[in-house]
């Protein structure tokens, strides 16, 4: 049965069907980079008018060039990445030549705030793990954005820490570009640390991060502490005088993080 | 005229599939606007309109994939060859009828494709057409002949050349 305004295929149809099997035939059968060549002036000719429109928020159009770019750069970065496991391999020989023993790999105990308190000095926070927990006095304590203090007393399901906002807890402190070391004291009317003991001549820009040095053994080296806000450019003084936002909002802190090596009593 | 039109079309799919057709995915499944109008050109147009507009397809599509040009005019082409030969055969006008000839089109369409692509595999294009295809061809056949319905009847206007 034949549908109204349908019909079967007539000869040309077939004539046109094999019209446009031979030509794909031919394109499938040719060579690559042939068919690339006419894939591209399809692509500049025909489709040219309508490139900017087509391929709005999609795929760019030179797929090719795209992934030879891609290709390349991918070659780079193994290239780089065979280089930094060179020098890890350099490194651990060093260090093992010089007898330097490997850093101690850290893990973080989180905990809540349940206490805050001003003693003489300044703040001191009491969390909620403590002897049983593995907690010891010394162990430093971060929050997620940087250094909040170290543990000064311990019981058996609560400790204190006194944090970096102390005025009996001086910190090392290290410019992380310039790689300059200073400590860190609270200034309670400005609200801001200063880091005292950098040298005039020593470029310090605003907007710098400062970072622990590891030095005094308390704070491990690396941990994010505060910014640089403002640096007061005096010509007579021997030492610049720098200020520092911390990372930390110690008036809002609810969480902290406890510091330990897993060689230190887990958590009960 | 109808080559006019379906030109127009072709641009207007391209530009959609480009645009809008990600937007319209469900868990990673497309729906194949081109596919669906080579099927339309076919019904409408007989083998001559759906070779067409499939070799034409193709040709666009081919541009993407250039290492397989050629690949996509000879299967598109046979696609609109193929919808014209049920055309005297069935309701055409149905979008029941439409949605089905779609999703079939698309089921043959993607097996030997990815038949093709796999070096004649069966075991590498078989999982792939699974995972992909039928989701495509379900999608596709219910979302288009809808869209058709309810957009003007410009597809299966009786434009069609009888070729006897």
């Amino acid at each position: 049965m034949v549908r109204k305004g349908a019909a079967y295929p007539g000869i040309g149809d077939w004539v046109a069907l094999a019209l446009a099997g031979a030509l794909s035939f031919f394109l499938l059968l040719s060579n690559p980079a042939a068919r690339i060549r006419a894939a591209k002036a399809l692509h500049t000719t025909v489709l040219s008018p309508f490139r900017l429109v087509l391929w709005y928020g999609s795929a760019p159009p030179d797929v090719n060039e795209e992934l030879i770019r891609l290709r390349q750069r991918l070659a780079g970065r193994y290239l780089d990445d065979a280089v930094c496991r060179d020098a890890l391999r350099e490194n651990a020989r060093l260090r093992s030549l010089l007898g330097i023993d490997r850093r101690e790999e850290n893990v973080l105990v989180p905990t809540q705030v349940i206490g805050r308190a001003i003693d003489r000095f300044g703040e001191v926070l009491t969390v909620g793990r403590g002897q049983e927990n593995g907690v010891y006095e010394g162990q430093p304590v971060m929050g997620i954005e940087g250094l909040v203090g170290v543990v000064s007393a311990v019981e058996d399901r609560q400790s204190w820490v006194r944090t970096i906002r102390h005025g009996a807890l001086p910190v090392s402190g290290r410019l992380q570009d310039t790689r300059y070391v200073g400590t860190l004291r609270w200034d309670p009317t400005r609200r801001l640390f200063r880091l005292e003991g950098i040298p005039m001549q020593s470029p310090v820009p605003e907007g710098a991060d400062v970072v622990t040095s590891g030095h005094g053994m308390i704070f491990p080296k690396g941990i994010p502490i505060g910014r640089v806000v403002k640096v007061a450019d005096d010509s007579t003084a021997l030492v610049k005088d720098i200020l520092i936002r911390p990372f930390i909002d110690f008036d809002r802190v609810e969480e902290v993080l406890l510091l330990g090596n897993p060689a230190s009593p887990e958590e009960g | 005229m109808f080559y006019v039109r379906y030109i127009l079309l072709l641009f207007v799919v391209s530009l959609l599939e480009s645009t809008v057709g990600h937007r319209l995915a469900i868990g990673g499944i497309r729906p194949d606007f081109g596919l669906a109008l080579v099927v339309y050109a076919g019904l409408a147009g007989g083998g001559r309109g759906g070779t067409f507009v499939g070799f034409l397809l193709g040709m666009v599509r081919g541009c993407t994939e250039p290492s397989w040009l050629g690949l996509e005019t000879l299967l598109l082409s046979a696609v609109g060859f193929a919808a014209a030969c049920t055309s005297p055969m069935v309701n055409r006008e149905h979008p029941l009828v439409q949605g089905g000839l779609i999703a079939a089109m698309i089921l043959v369409h993607d097996l030997i494709r990815f038949l093709v692509l796999s070096g004649a595999s069966l075991s590498r294009a078989l999982p792939l057409w699974v995972s992909i295809s039928p989701g495509s061809a379900a999608y596709s056949g219910l979302l288009i002949p809808l869209a058709v319905a309810i957009l003007p009847q410009i597809l299966v206007r009786g434009d069609r050349r009888a070729v006897s």
